[in-house]
């Protein structure tokens, strides 16, 4: 929630949202206030930071494992083909080949 | 085969799929030939025909994954990196029945190596960070889920192209059975009555 002001003060309130229950708590305008608006704009810079260096590590991995993703789609193309050519059939959904022009 | 995986591709431009037919129209054919259609069936052999280099990109593809992989589980340190080297030499050397695999089968292993890699990858990472934010958790454990399926997956389709391997040598059998009786000449019927599982023998070779 942050700084409010109401009639030309501002007052510090946080809040909170724990199991889906949000809790208001109120900090007057003092000190204490302060402390408490830099200890949650540290926090919120700190979750930005992370949300930013996840994203990273997520992209970076999705990268590296991407070709080898690309690799594995060929392989089982590849093997589905040469089944198909060698007069098999897919049966329920892959689980089974089913020889055609064996008779 | 065990001394190919060992062989690092040092040239990045032979790591990528150029050659390969386009993905929607090789899905579209393999698609329609299960379905029974023999035009895309004959697509699909046509397919193959055009692009012979897809093996040989694949197979160079394949031993740059596995090195790729393992670099990403090893890192730096060199003692784990070749203890997962030889992971992978008798790995493959379990999964391989002959001394001489065919070409599909070689891709087959490699890519159920690979699956394998991915899978310790995804233990490796999940389990390496202590203090790991909620949503790095939630991608390793898709990454965990992702390579088991995978991992499943791939050893599933070398399964079963062993199952059709042994179909195909009984159909042989019975084909060389029944040419005896008849006394005709077994290349003769072969490329007369079962076309197919002539033109079969030289794909990807």
């Amino acid at each position: 929630m942050g700084w409010q002001e109401i009639n030309e003060h501002r007052y510090y309130y946080r809040s909170t949202n724990t199991d889906g229950i949000i809790t208001t708590e109120y900090f007057g305008r003092g000190a204490e206030a302060a402390l408490a608006s830099h200890v949650d704009a540290f926090k919120t810079g700190k979750k930005l930071q992370q949300d930013h260096d996840d994203q990273i590590y997520i992209t970076q991995l999705s990268n590296d494992l991407e070709q080898y993703i690309n690799l594995q789609w060929w392989i089982n193309r590849l093997a589905r083909a040469d089944g198909l050519l060698a007069g098999f059939i897919r049966h329920n959904r892959g689980s089974e080949w089913r020889q055609t022009n064996a008779e | 085969m065990l001394n190919d995986l060992l062989i690092q591709s040092t040239d990045s431009s032979n790591n990528s799929l150029k050659e390969c037919p386009d993905r929607e129209d090789f899905q579209n054919a393999v698609d329609g030939a299960n379905l029974g259609d023999t035009d895309k069936l004959l697509e699909l052999q046509q397919l193959l025909d055009k692009h012979p280099e897809i093996w040989n990109q694949l197979g160079d593809l394949s031993k740059h994954s596995v090195m790729s992989l393992v670099r990403m589980i090893a890192g730096e340190n060199r003692c784990l990196h070749e203890s997962i080297i030889r992971s992978v030499q008798q790995l493959t050397l379990d999964l391989s029945e002959s001394q001489q695999p065919t070409t599909v089968e070689r891709l087959l292993i490699s890519g159920v190596v690979c699956a394998w890699l991915e899978v310790q990858l995804a233990i490796e990472k999940s389990t390496s960070l202590g203090e790991e934010s909620l949503r790095r958790s939630r991608f390793h454990l898709k990454l965990r889920e992702s390579a088991n399926r995978r991992f499943e997956s791939s050893v599933r389709v070398l399964q079963q192209y062993r199952i059709r391997e042994v179909k195909l040598v009984r159909l042989k059998g019975k084909i060389a059975a029944e040419v005896q009786a008849r006394q005709a000449d077994y290349t003769q019927i072969l490329a007369a009555e079962y076309p197919w599982l002539e033109e079969r023998t030289v794909l990807g070779e």
